[in-house]
């Protein structure tokens, strides 16, 4: 996957959390960023992976995040790697 | 007319400000632009992001002169600047942004076609400000900024764009948007904007946190 593919793929599942008020919540409290730091982690590959690897450590989210973009959950996980996800985990 | 001094004066400077381009972002300006070209014996190929060297007389297949492009731009907005559709989901997205954001339009429209451009977005349920700005939009998104302690917001398709405010307003939160979908397909982010996003839709949550304190 292109980087400039992760980079949307990223941004688009940090839409769909924000537009879900119970995502979202739970998002902010488990990354501990305020809103107004959105924006200046918006660039950061490391934010976004965190942002995808918060939909993909609930299945239920992910699959409801794969379903409403017409993406595919391998898709989200291959972003989440591009963006540097997972380093050091084998499986 | 609402000119830039008097929408100055009436903002409020504790509110956000959203800056929003018009062509390609609010309306579908290349679209209509091909539909205005074929009726005027030109074509449009969509071959890279720019109109310059994309523009071919029908009959000949030549390639136009630089001259003859931009009076058919110049006189494609004194034909069509009133009948351009608009983005999909860009009106709901404004007006949902209008509660969040003191909502702006800043357009490169021909100053003598400013009042018909407003008028149509008007119609069209688009009814903010509108800015005919001329070359850069730095300068005027500098403006703003200074106008306002909350964020300043900056949304238009072409990088130049982006350079020029970010250089001018560094503090602007900057979002590139291609609406057309076979420009967007020709075009990455432009890399002095902080964020791509080409859907209305997608866009207006994060826009609205990023007011959220």
């Amino acid at each position: 996957m292109h980087h400039e593919t992760a980079i949307s793929l990223g941004f688009e599942a940090l839409t769909f959390i924000l537009s879900e008020d119970e995502l979202k919540e739970r998002f902010m409290a488990l990354t501990g960023l305020s809103p107004g730091a959105l924006s200046e982690n918006i660039e950061n590959d490391a934010f976004l992976a965190s942002v995808l690897e918060f939909l993909i450590g609930h299945e239920p989210d992910l699959i409801t995040y794969a379903e409403q973009s017409q993406t595919s959950p391998t898709d989200v996980v291959l972003a989440w790697r591009q963006l540097g996800g997972g380093v050091g985990q084998e499986w | 007319m609402e000119k830039m001094p008097t929408i100055l004066k009436t903002l409020d400077n504790k509110r956000p400000i959203l800056l929003v381009d018009a062509d390609e972002v609010l309306l579908r300006f290349v679209e209509r632009l091909e539909s205005y070209f074929l009726d005027q014996g030109f074509e449009l190929r969509l071959t890279s992001f720019q109109l310059t060297g994309n523009i071919f007389h029908l009959q000949t297949g030549k390639l136009a002169e630089p001259q003859q492009t931009k009076s058919l731009i110049a006189s494609f907005f004194e034909a069509c600047v009133d009948d351009v559709p608009s983005v999909e989901g860009a009106n709901d997205a404004l007006a949902t942004l209008s509660l969040h954001y003191q909502v702006i339009i800043l357009s490169n429209v021909p100053p003598n076609c400013r009042e018909r451009r407003a008028k149509s977005l008007a119609a069209m349920g688009m009814n903010y400000p509108l800015i005919a700005n001329k070359g850069d939009k730095g300068p005027a998104v500098k403006a703003f900024a200074e106008a306002t302690k909350g964020h300043t917001v900056f949304v238009d398709d072409l990088p130049p764009q982006h350079a020029s405010v970010q250089h001018h307003c560094p503090n602007s939160h900057r979002v590139h948007f291609v609406a057309d979908p076979r420009l967007a397909r020709m075009i990455g982010k432009a890399p002095n904007a902080h964020i791509r996003c080409d859907s209305w839709p997608k866009l207006t949550p994060y826009l609205i946190n990023l007011t959220e304190e």
